[in-house]
C-alpha cells in the first residue's frame, strides 16, 4: 500500500491547490465585472468595431468544420509519403481505400448540399 | 542542449490539470469543449515524449490517430451546440436544465 | 506486411462499416431509399455480418491475434460481436415505427447505427489500447448523434449535448490514463502491456497507479457506473426511446467487453491493486442505482437507474476473475440485452407524441387495457429483479455465487440487499399495471407487428434463458478469458 502513498499525497496537493486558486480567484476578483466578461476579448484586447458591422454567413461555419476534418485527415498521408518505397503496392491499395472512404464522407456533404453557398 | 524528459512530461501534466479544471468548472459549451481538447493535446504531448524515451513508434501512431478523432469529435461537439443553439439561443450548461443532471 | 487472411477475420467489421456508408450515400440520392427501405437493407446487411462472424469464428479454433498484435479473435469477441449484433437488429425493428412517426431522415439513421455497430465489433476485437480507443470512439460519436437526432426536440438535443461533453471528457482521461501506461510499460499492446506493467511495478513506477486509474475512470463512464453515471438517466431519458435500448444493451455490452479485456489482460498483473477500486465501484453503483431508482416516475429514468445497478451488478462478476465469475457475467449481459430491450419496447409501444406515457401513471390499468402487454411487461420487470423462472435469475445467482467464491462475501450481501430494495420499484409498475383503473378503458392497438414481435420475442428468450440455462451457459463458457497474472 505503501506505493499509493504519493497518489494520496497527489490528491491532497490537487485539492489544496484547486482550493486555494478558486479561493484567491474569489478574493481578488473585482466585484462586478460581470460586463467585461461580455466583451468579446475577455483578455483585455478592445474590440474595433462591432462584430454586428461585419456579419458573415453563418454558412461559413459548416464549411470551415468540414474543411477542419479532411484537413485533419491527412496527417495520415504524410508518415504514408514518406514510407511510400517500402510499403509499395499493399501501402498503395491500402491508401486508396482510406481516401476512399473519405470521397464517400465529401459525395455525402455534397449531394446534401452542405457546399452550396447560398 | 536537449529539453529533459521530465519537463515534457510535466507540461502535460499542467495542460492536463488546466484542462480538466476547465472542463469541470466552465458553464459555457464551448469553453468545456476547449477544455476537454488541452485535455486530449496533453495526453498526445506525454505520448510523443515517451515515445521518444522509449524510441517506439507505438506513441506517435497513436498521437496521429488521436488527431484525427479530435477534430471528428469536435465537428460532432459545434454541431450539436449548433443545433443546441438554434432552440434556446444558449449553450450555457446551467440554463440547459430541462433534464436534471 | 500483413497477411490477407487477416483482412478477410476482420470482414464482419468491413462489411458492416460498408452497409453502413453505403446507405449513407444512397440515402442522399434523391429522396433516398425511405425508411422502410433503408431498415431493410440495414436488417439485411446485419445478416450477412452474423454469417460472415460464423464463417470467421468456424475457422478461429482458439485464439488468434491480427495486425501485429492490435486485434485479437477468440471466444469472448465472438460471443461479444454475436451479442452486439442481436441488439442492433433489436434497435432497428424497435426503431422502424418509431422513425415513421417522428419525420426526420431515416437514412442516416440507420446508417450510423450500422456505423456505431461496427466501433462495437471492433471495441470486443481489439487488443491494443489504441485500437480500442478508436473503436471506442467510432461507436461514441455516432451514438452523440444518435441521442441527439430529434434535433428539433428539446430533450434529444439537452441528452445529446450532456453525452457529448461527459463522454468527450471521460475519453480524455481515458486517453491520459493510457498515455502514462504508455510511459510506464513502453507498448500499447495488451499482452505486452501486462508484462511492461508487471517491471514497472516492481520499479515502483508512479506512473502505473495513476495510469490504471485514470484508464479505469473512463472505462467505468463507458458502462455507467457509480460515480461515473451522472450522464446516464439524463441521456436515457432524452434520447429517442430506441437509441435509449440501443445504448442501454449495445453500447453497453461493448464497454463490458472492453473493460473485461483492458482489466483482465492487461492490467491483469496489477489484480491486487484494483480489485478494491473495483469492489468499490461495484458496490457503490448497486447502492446508488437501486435508491435512486426508487424515487423516479419516469420509466425510462427509472430504467436508467436500474442500467446503473445492472452496471454494478455485473462488476461483481468481473471482480471475481474466476472462471464462473466471467461466464456469469457473459450469461448475465446475454440476458440482460433481452429484458432491456424488452422493457424499452413496451415504453415504446406506450410512448406517444411528445413524451406521453412515460410515467408510471401511464401503466394504470394496462392488465384491462391489454392483458397480453401486460403479461409481457410481468416477465421483464420480475427478470430485472432477479427472480425465477427467469434469465435474471440465474444470472444474479450465478454472480452472487461467484462472488462469494472468490471471497467477497459482503458485496454479494450487498447485492443481496439491493435486489430486495429494487423489488419495490419493479413491482410498483405491476400495481399500477393489475390494481389501478386506467383513466381511458380502450384497449391498447397492437398496431407495431415490428415492437409486438420485439416484445413477444425477448419474453420468450428471457423465459428459454431461464428455465433452459444449459445451453446459453455453454455459450457463455465459449467466451471465457484468463486474468493474465493469475
Amino acid at each position: 500500500m505503501t506505493s499509493y502513498l504519493p497518489i494520496l499525497v497527489f490528491t491532497l496537493v490537487a485539492v489544496l491547490f484547486l482550493t486555494a486558486a478558486l479561493l484567491a480567484a474569489r478574493l481578488l476578483r473585482h466585484a462586478g465585472s460581470a460586463s467585461m466578461n461580455l466583451e468579446p476579448y475577455e483578455c483585455g484586447n478592445e474590440a474595433l468595431t462591432f462584430a454586428h458591422d461585419h456579419r458573415f454567413s453563418i454558412r461559413y461555419y459548416l464549411i470551415a468544420v468540414l474543411f477542419v476534418i479532411f484537413d485533419v485527415e491527412t496527417v495520415f498521408l504524410f508518415p504514408w509519403a514518406v514510407l511510400f518505397d517500402q510499403l509499395a503496392l499493399f501501402g498503395f491499395i491500402e491508401m486508396m481505400v482510406f481516401l476512399a472512404i473519405l470521397v464517400v464522407g465529401y459525395v455525402y456533404i455534397w449531394n446534401r448540399g452542405a457546399l452550396r453557398w447560398v | 542542449m536537449t529539453v529533459p524528459l521530465s519537463w515534457y512530461l510535466i507540461l502535460g501534466a499542467v495542460l492536463f490539470a488546466i484542462g480538466a479544471v476547465g472542463a469541470l468548472t466552465r458553464r459555457n459549451g464551448i469553453s468545456i469543449f476547449l477544455s476537454i481538447e488541452v485535455m486530449l493535446n496533453a495526453a498526445n504531448l506525454t505520448l510523443i515524449a515517451y515515445a521518444r524515451q522509449w524510441e517506439s513508434h507505438a506513441g506517435q501512431v497513436v498521437v496521429f490517430f488521436v488527431m484525427a478523432v479530435a477534430a471528428a469529435e469536435a465537428a460532432v461537439g459545434l454541431a450539436l451546440f449548433i443545433a443546441v443553439f438554434r432552440q434556446r439561443h444558449t449553450i450555457d450548461l446551467n440554463r440547459i436544465n430541462l433534464l436534471r443532471w | 506486411m500483413p497477411d490477407p487472411q487477416e483482412f478477410l477475420l476482420l470482414a464482419p467489421e468491413i462489411l458492416l462499416a460498408s452497409a453502413g456508408l453505403l446507405l449513407l450515400l444512397v440515402g442522399t440520392i434523391g429522396r433516398g431509399l425511405g425508411n422502410r427501405h433503408s431498415a431493410v437493407v440495414a436488417l439485411a446487411s446485419l445478416f450477412l455480418t452474423a454469417i460472415d462472424l460464423y464463417a470467421v469464428g468456424r475457422s478461429v479454433p482458439g485464439s488468434r491475434l491480427l495486425f501485429h498484435g492490435t486485434f485479437v479473435i477468440d471466444g469472448f469477441a465472438l460471443f461479444w460481436k454475436s451479442l452486439i449484433l442481436i441488439a442492433t437488429a433489436l434497435t432497428i425493428l424497435l426503431s422502424i415505427r418509431y422513425m415513421e412517426e417522428a419525420g426526420y431522415r431515416a437514412g442516416e439513421y440507420y446508417a450510423l447505427l450500422l456505423l456505431a455497430s461496427s466501433g462495437m465489433l471492433l471495441m470486443a476485437s481489439g487488443y491494443s489500447l489504441l485500437t480500442i480507443w478508436i473503436a471506442l470512439e467510432t461507436m461514441a460519436l455516432a451514438s452523440y448523434i444518435l441521442a441527439g437526432y430529434f434535433k428539433r426536440h428539446l430533450r434529444s438535443n439537452e441528452a445529446a449535448l450532456k453525452y457529448f461533453i461527459l463522454g468527450a471528457l471521460s475519453s480524455g482521461i481515458l486517453l491520459y490514463g493510457i498515455s502514462l501506461l504508455y510511459g510506464a510499460a513502453g507498448t500499447v499492446q495488451l499482452g505486452e502491456l501486462a508484462r511492461g506493467l508487471e517491471l514497472a511495478r516492481a520499479q515502483g513506477s508512479l506512473l502505473v497507479p495513476l495510469g490504471w486509474i485514470l484508464l479505469s475512470a473512463g472505462l467505468f463512464f463507458k458502462v455507467a457506473a457509480v460515480p461515473f453515471h451522472i450522464w446516464t438517466p439524463d441521456v436515457y431519458v432524452g434520447a429517442p426511446t430506441p437509441i435509449t435500448a440501443y445504448l442501454a444493451a449495445a453500447s453497453k455490452a461493448a464497454s463490458f467487453a472492453i473493460l473485461i479485456r483492458i482489466f483482465y489482460e492487461g492490467l491483469g498483473t496489477l489484480y491486487g491493486d484494483w480489485k478494491w477500486i473495483l469492489a468499490g465501484v461495484a458496490a457503490a453503483s448497486m447502492i446508488w442505482g437501486n435508491v435512486a431508482a426508487l424515487i423516479q416516475d419516469n420509466v425510462k429514468r427509472m430504467l436508467a437507474y436500474s442500467s446503473i445497478a445492472h452496471a454494478g451488478y455485473v462488476l461483481m462478476g468481473v471482480l471475481a476473475a474466476s472462471e464462473i465469475g466471467l461466464w456469469s457475467v457473459l450469461y448475465y449481459l446475454l440476458a440482460y440485452t433481452f429484458i432491456t430491450m424488452g422493457a424499452f419496447a413496451m415504453v415504446l409501444l406506450l410512448e406517444r407524441r411528445e413524451y406521453a406515457g412515460e410515467t408510471c401513471a401511464d401503466y394504470a390499468g394496462l392488465a384491462q387495457r391489454s392483458p397480453f402487454l401486460a403479461a409481457m411487461m410481468v416477465i421483464f420487470l420480475v427478470a430485472l429483479t432477479g427472480i425465477p423462472p427467469t434469465g435474471g435469475f440465474f444470472g444474479k445467482v450465478y454472480l452472487f455465487a461467484a462472488a462469494v467464491q472468490a471471497g467477497w462475501t459482503w458485496l454479494a450481501a450487498v447485492g443481496v440487499v439491493t435486489s430486495a430494495i429494487s423489488l419495490y420499484y419493479y413491482f410498483r409498475i405491476v400495481v399500477y399495471m393489475y390494481q389501478t383503473d386506467s383513466a381511458e378503458a380502450t384497449p391498447v392497438p397492437l398496431r407495431a407487428p415490428a415492437l409486438v414481435t420485439v416484445i413477444t420475442l425477448c419474453a420468450v428468450a428471457t423465459l428459454v434463458l431461464g428455465l433452459y440455462p444449459e445451453p446459453f451457459i455453454q455459450i457463455a463458457k465459449s467466451g471465457l478469458l484468463v486474468v493474465a497474472g493469475r
